[in-house]
Parts: C-alpha cells; structure tokens; sequence
C-alpha cells in the first residue's frame, strides 16, 4: 500500500525553482532512499513534502489525503516527521524541553510518559534530562533528534543526512537505528550523501540530478547499473 | 519618601514592564516594533475616561490591558502577513512605525472628543491627583514596582514551566524546527505578542498616576525602552527588565542631580539620558549587561 505519492510536484524557494515534475511513490513500512550528487535538491524535497518551501503546482498525498497545502503542524498530527540535516535539536534547551517540544501535540501525561520510554531506546538514555543540549556531543545531539522526532508517533520519518558529520562508528550506529525503527513500522524517506549505506539498506531509491528525477527503482538496480552510480554518485557498480 | 525616589521607583518599573514586550517582540520575529511604546500609552487614556466618568481610574487596568493586548495581536498578524509575502525586515519595522502613527493619530481625536466636548484636560494629563493613597504615599509607589514584580515572575514561570512558554523560547531559537515539531508558530507568536502587549498596556496605563501623558508620549519613550533593551542586551527578556530598571531609575536621578547643580533648563534634554546610559554601557559591555554574562558563563563552560 503506498503511504505518500507525490505526482507532478513543481516547487523551490520564493520565486527560485528547484524541483521539476517529481514523481514519487513511497509504499507503507518501506525504507525509501533519495540521493544525488550536491545541489540536485534532495533536502528541498523533504522539505517540500513538509510544507517549507514554495510549491507552484503538483500534488503531494499521504494516506490517501491531499497534504500539499497544509501547514508542518498539521503534517505532524497525520503522523508525518521530518529530522533535518543541521539545527534539529534547540541546543539552549535542556533534553527533556526538547523532547516537550517534540511531542507538543500531546497530552502533558503521555509527554511525561514517552520521554522516558523513547531516550530509553537511544544511548543517551543516561544523561541527565535537565543538562542544556549545547553541551552535548555531535553524536549525542543526533541521537537526541532522532528520539524527538519519535515523540509524536510518526508513520514515517524522513531523515536528512543523519549521518552527516559523524564518525563511521556513530553513522553506522544511526543506520542501524534507522532499520531497527523502520522493523517496527515505521516507514522511512531518507536523504542520504553516505549513498552506499543508504542504498544497502533502503528498498527502493530515487536518484535525483538537477531537481529532477533520474532513476527510479530498487535499490540493488541502481548499485549494479553500470552508468548512474560512477556518474552521479561516485560509486562503482557492483558485480 | 522623597518625591524623587518615588518617580525613579515608578520610571524604573513602567520602563521594564515596557522594555519586556519590546525585547520578547524583536527576538520573535527579528525586527524592532516602533509602535511598542505607542500601543503601550494607548491605553492610558483608558485610566482617564473611568475618571471624568466617576469611576476610580485604577479599574481602568484590565481594559487597558485588553487594548494593548489586541493592538499588539493585530500589530503581529499584519507583520506576519507582511512576511508571507515576501516584506523584508526594514519594509516590516517602518509598517510598524505607520501602525504607531496610526494609533497617535487615533489618541489625538480621543484627547481632541475628550477636551472639546467633555470640557476636559485631556490633551496632557495626569491622575496624580486620582491616585489612592497607602500609607502615606501614592498608591502607585507601591503598585507599579508590585506589577513590576509579579509580571516578571509570571512571566518567568510561563517561559520555564509551560510548554507554551518553551514553544516560545523553542521558536526565538529555531522557527523552522518548532514548525516541524508541530508547534503552530503564527498561534504561538500571536498569543505571545497579545499577553505582552497587554503587560505594556498595563505599563502604560500606571504612567499617568505620577508622570504627565500625551498622545506623544509613547513614541518619545521608544528611546528609554530601546536603551533600556540596549543596556540590558537586546536578546535578553531579563536583561531588559534590568536595562529598563536601570534606564528608568537612573534617567530620573540622574536629570534631578544635574538640574540642581546646572539648572532645570537641563531638563529639556531629558530624552538624551537614556542615549548617553546606553551609549557608556555599550563601552564596557559591547553585548549588554546580560549578553556580558551569557559570554563569561561560554567562557567556564570552554
């Protein structure tokens, strides 16, 4: 069943374009990766999706519902999450006021309730919940993005680089988060420039050169094609 | 107590009061609102009509509370309208400057209706003589320090125990994240804008129990709140109650102790103290007195 469809979405910031005639289908519980080389416009894609950008024509449906004009908030009560590239924690408030803002939608009790279930799942589940996030290591604060963007139960998360500026050790940490999140359910748009991992855990993947789409398919096809992954992605196909 | 005292008590508490809503105001949408202080003494001529009406003035407050909390409000949604398509910054803070001209322009026809058809003084007034009087002094020596106070602290516990306060604090830092968090950050900001609106309306309605008030009086005060902000660090909410403490009690001292040395002349140059003060705080503390702090505690913290 597919959980989000984008058709002939046209969109960009304020008056600039950058994202041409996308086409997009993202099925239910599925890990749907999005690469490209730099500037092709992969985060203005989630952000799009997202309502953070300017969208000239072109639908974007999730469930079922048109969700092209709506407003984040609104996004974020279908169940919908977005975990940006840079500033996805308020680094001049504590863990647990992130978290409060992460689940704003919530009853206070349920807030008081799944912030300690949720940092449980996290290695960072033993700091104190009053330290200010700004103290926090690179790491730490990503782990802490991904548990806030847990806290409004989402039906799919989109991931924007989470591994960027991380160490190979902490990115494959998040990776694996990222699986262990989408066995529970959880459906996944990641954006990743880490593109081998990206592809070795995502089903599905779109290429995305220049704002528009250029291959779309299974994962595996495009790490096998012989032309795309050297050209765009810098990675040589596997045989 | 001395008269002096009592004015410096009732500056310092009405400029903090107002000094708050300018600072909270500029780092929500990050553009000074220059009809603050007009919006603020809008509703002083509230406290005046309950008088000529009979009725005692100090009952005035919640309706002036409620007028600068919907001129603020409706300041913000045509900010924020202003925003969506596409006015920059500048075209943003001179809207807000026409807004304030509006509202002069507005108390000038009140004060105009009042003097010409109540017979009234109306175009420069004050309540001193309206004022309750507790243990031997105006009662304003005692309410405007009280509202001073308790605001602050209000306003403290709403900023740090709410999660409406933390929305708050959450969008001054990242308006895009707390979007995507699922704050609504135009409702947010509105009700903001509103209960800090209504604090400066309250602010401005006590002036006039001890100063005298004219419908220009809101935009000659932009330079002691804009000093009281510069003194106190213009992204602080505390630091500007501080500033405005500061601004407040030292403009009045400070005119006083020169004009009986100089000459009361010198009080024609009053709106220059507040320069001068935050013109010498900028020397030492090029970031504000809190914004000095904030470094100091980066630095233990490095």
């Amino acid at each position: 069943m597919t959980l989000l469809n984008i058709s002939n979405l046209n969109a960009g910031y304020s008056r600039i374009p950058v994202l041409s005639d996308i086409n997009l289908t993202v099925p239910e519980k599925s890990i749907c990766a999005v690469v490209g080389p730099n500037g092709s416009g992969k985060s203005t894609l989630l952000k799009t999706i997202f309502g953070l950008t300017t969208i000239y024509n072109g639908t974007i449906k999730f469930n079922g519902k048109d969700i092209t004009h709506l407003k984040p908030y609104e996004k974020v009560k279908l169940g919908m999450a977005y975990l940006p590239q840079t500033g996805n924690v308020f680094p001049n408030l504590t863990i647990k006021e992130n978290m409060i803002m992460a689940g704003y939608l919530l009853p206070k009790k349920e807030i008081e309730e799944r912030v300690e279930n949720i940092l449980k799942m996290f290695p960072i589940a033993n700091i104190p919940l009053d330290k200010k996030v700004l103290t926090l290591s690179g790491g730490e604060r990503q782990m802490l993005a991904m548990a806030m963007s847990l806290m409004s139960n989402p039906k799919i998360m989109m991931f924007d680089e989470p591994s960027a500026n991380l160490s190979p050790k902490l990115a494959h940490q998040v990776f694996q988060k990222i699986k262990e999140l989408n066995k529970s359910g959880i459906t996944i748009i990641l954006v990743e420039q880490n593109v081998k991992q990206a592809l070795e855990i995502s089903e599905i993947v779109y290429l995305l050169v220049s704002g528009r789409v250029r291959f779309q398919g299974e994962s595996k096809q495009l790490l096998e094609h012989p032309e795309l992954g050297k050209l765009y992605l810098g990675i040589s196909s596997v045989s | 107590m001395e008269p002096i005292i009592a004015a410096s008590i009732v500056a310092s508490s009405v400029i903090g009061l107002m000094a708050l809503g300018f600072t909270l105001q500029f780092i929500t949408l990050k553009v000074p609102n220059l009809a603050h202080t007009t919006i603020c003494f809008s509703s002083a001529y509230m406290p005046l009509s309950f008088w000529l009406f009979g009725i005692n003035p100090y009952l005035a407050l919640p309706l002036s509370f409620l007028i600068g909390s919907l001129l603020s409000w409706f300041l913000y949604k045509f900010l924020a309208f202003l925003r969506t398509r596409g006015t920059g910054p500048v075209g943003q803070m001179m809207s807000s400057l026409a807004f304030g001209l509006i509202i002069y322009g507005i108390m000038n026809i009140y004060a105009d209706y009042l003097s010409y058809v109540l017979k009234a003084w109306a175009r420069t007034f004050t309540l001193a003589n309206a004022d309750i009087i507790l243990f031997g002094e105006p009662g304003i020596v005692f309410l405007s320090p009280t509202l001073l106070f308790s605001l602050t602290t209000f306003f403290h516990l709403l900023l740090t125990r709410t999660k409406f306060g933390i929305a708050i604090r959450a969008i001054v830092q990242d308006y895009s994240l707390a979007a995507t968090l699922g704050v609504n950050t135009d409702r947010a900001l509105g009700i903001a804008w509103f209960i800090v609106g209504g604090i400066g309306g309250l602010a401005g309605a006590v002036w006039p129990f001890w100063f005298s008030v004219d419908p220009w009086t809101g935009p000659r005060m932009l330079s002691d709140i804009f000093a009281a902000c510069v003194v106190g660090g213009l992204f602080s909410v505390y630091g500007s109650i501080l500033g405005g403490i500061i601004v407040g009690g030292m403009e009045i001292l400070l005119l006083w102790g020169i004009a009986i040395n100089v000459g009361v002349w010198i009080t024609s140059y009053r709106p220059i103290i507040p320069v001068i003060i935050a013109a010498i705080t900028l020397l030492i503390f090029p970031k504000g007195i809190m914004g000095s702090i904030e470094m100091l505690r980066e630095k233990r913290r490095k």
